[in-house]
């Protein structure tokens, strides 16, 4: 395995990145574009996406990880692009250059949290992107959630207990709540700014959402999904997505996996090598859509680091 | 930014080079030396502007990722204060042969700060300035406070540290720390108290540097703002580091 340092789009905007090649190449593999979570830099949170690129490279697939316009190691955007456009019009030109580099027509875009929704809007934009790997995306509360998220606590005496003595954290945040909305006026008064745009890149509506699966899936693009334990206040039962979006036939081109006992970051050695261990177990095991047939590469992939 | 891939092929390390402004080559270099585990993440983006700041008052700098972090490479297991000397050491390397500066400044934050200090001692290039911004000077300390975020629960991500490089970061102390650094002028900026502050300093001055200190109230940069797994900048040190005539 050996990493290239990589500096591209010089006419608009530059961006930089780390390709990571295998020793050996896999047969005719997809490539994988690996992006960038929230307003972290390219490394990912603890450290993720070089681990997910050398576990790859290890079983003979390319990765490529980089920064958005404006973040980690690059520089502002030189357009007037806003963020989520400036994200969609990163992420093609990225897939353009490796296409180019490698003579790859194929890829597989993965991403946590912001990252795995957008791993989502590009396979919906670019039938170059045969599949998506998916950690803790967009998802939305179903009746079952309410059932299991209260049910659970309604069998445990210590929380009635908690909620007749007024210790239970429901009354403080149902005084927040009302203290919120007054202090989300006194902040707006103030001219106090909103969370990063960032964090709110990510589907805001279920249906589009919808859309997207649905035409991806049309297309026969693979899906491999993870929902961690700390997306409970969100999903908190195994197949709830199927109930999120009952409209959709998902078929065999869906991975979805439940892992409760797994943080967002996958920080726990063990649950750590499990995802990395199951995202290549799939990326082997997978029929995957022939893509497009790549341009012919400018040059080697073997190029210096740099340019 | 030019991101470059440099140091011994069997552990090589990946740093963003940021030319002087006017991009002529000579003048002055500094290398920002990256703090460690959940530190290095939430402050890169602080350390990035830091360097923009400095390549504007044309300087060119390097920041690099550290041996088992970031993108370098190896396992954060493998963490070594002696290590990430020698990193440090390929990075100087790296840098003087991409600015073509032969005597190179070294500057940094928390522990990076604190392995900046310790590669002055000794036979080591006596730099022409070295810049600690809030230097990790009980390295016992540092280490409860590291387990105490790993006892804290939640999303947060435990920063392993092997046995070697406990034994390594307890033996960290103020009074070592500033003893037989050699530098031709420091700065010292601190945002959060440190009560060791005083015997740190005075060490530094003790072979005769120019010893620069600096009280700022900014944020922490190397702490978790609104839980997006990044820090806050603060402008004010920022500014102070870059416009500093060392």
């Amino acid at each position: 395995m050996h990493e290239i340092a990589l500096r591209y789009g010089e006419g608009v905007t530059p961006l930089a990145g780390v390709l990571t090649m295998p020793e050996q190449l896999a047969t005719e593999p997809p490539a994988f574009l690996i992006l960038g979570a929230g307003i972290v830099h390219r490394v990912g949170p603890n450290r993720l996406h070089p681990s997910l690129a050398r576990a790859l490279a290890d079983a003979g697939f390319v990765s490529f990880r980089f920064d958005f316009a404006g973040f980690g190691d690059c520089p502002p955007r030189r357009d007037a692009l806003s963020l989520a456009d400036g994200v969609a019009s990163d992420v093609e030109e990225t897939l353009d250059m490796l296409e180019r580099r490698l003579g790859v027509g194929r890829f597989v875009v993965a991403g946590l949290c912001s990252g795995a929704d957008n791993a989502l809007r590009a396979a919906a934009r670019d039938e170059r992107v045969v599949a998506a790997v998916m950690l803790d995306p967009t998802v939305w509360r179903t009746r079952r959630w309410y059932l299991e998220h209260y049910g659970r606590r309604a069998v445990q005496p210590r929380i009635w207990r908690d909620v007749l003595t007024g210790r239970h954290p429901i009354w403080s945040e149902l005084g927040e709540r009302v203290g919120s909305r007054r202090g989300e006026e006194a902040a707006a008064d103030a001219g106090e700014v909103a969370p990063p745009e960032l964090f709110r890149t990510g589907y805001l509506e279920r249906e589009t959402m919808a859309r997207d699966l649905s035409k991806v899936l049309a297309r026969g693009t693979r899906l491999f999904t993870t929902f961690t334990g700390s997306w409970s206040p969100l999903y908190n039962y195994a197949g709830q997505l199927f109930d999120v979006f009952p409209q959709i036939d998902f078929g065999d081109r869906l991975r979805l996996a439940y892992r409760p006992e797994t943080d967002h970051t996958f920080s726990d050695p063990m649950q750590r090598q499990r995802l990395l261990t199951e995202i290549v177990e799939w990326t082997r095991a997978s029929d995957f859509a022939p893509g497009r047939s790549p341009r012919p590469p400018l040059r080697s992939a073997q190029a210096s680091s740099g340019s | 930014m030019i991101p470059v891939i440099f140091g011994p092929p069997e552990r090589p390390l990946l740093g963003t080079y940021h030319a002087a402004a006017g991009g002529a080559r000579g003048g002055r270099a500094m290398l920002l030396c990256a703090p460690h585990g959940l530190e290095y993440t939430r402050a890169h983006r602080a350390l990035r502007i830091l360097a923009d700041q400095l390549a504007r008052e044309r300087w060119h700098v390097l920041r690099f990722d550290w041996s088992g972090t970031g993108d370098s490479a190896g396992a954060l297991e493998e963490a070594r204060v002696e290590r990430w000397l020698a990193d440090l050491e390929a990075a100087r390397a790296e840098l003087e042969a991409l600015s073509g500066v032969s005597r190179v400044a070294l500057g940094g934050l928390r522990l990076g700060a604190t392995v900046a200090a310790l590669a002055c001692r000794g036979d080591a290039p006596v730099p022409p300035a070295l810049v600690l911004w809030d230097p990790v000077t009980d390295g016992a300390g540092y280490l409860r406070e590291l387990g105490g975020e790993g006892a804290a629960g939640g999303e947060v991500e435990p920063t392993r540290i092997s046995n070697a490089f406990a034994t390594e970061l307890n033996r960290i102390d103020a009074s070592s720390l500033g003893r037989g650094v050699h530098a031709e002028s420091v700065l010292v900026v601190w945002t959060r108290p440190s009560v060791d502050r005083a015997t740190l300093e005075r060490g530094l001055g003790e072979h005769g540097a120019r010893v620069d200190v600096e009280e700022i109230d900014a944020p922490l940069a190397w702490t978790e703002e609104h839980d997006f797994g990044t820090g806050p900048i603060p402008g004010a040190v920022l500014q102070r580091i870059a416009s500093w005539r060392a």
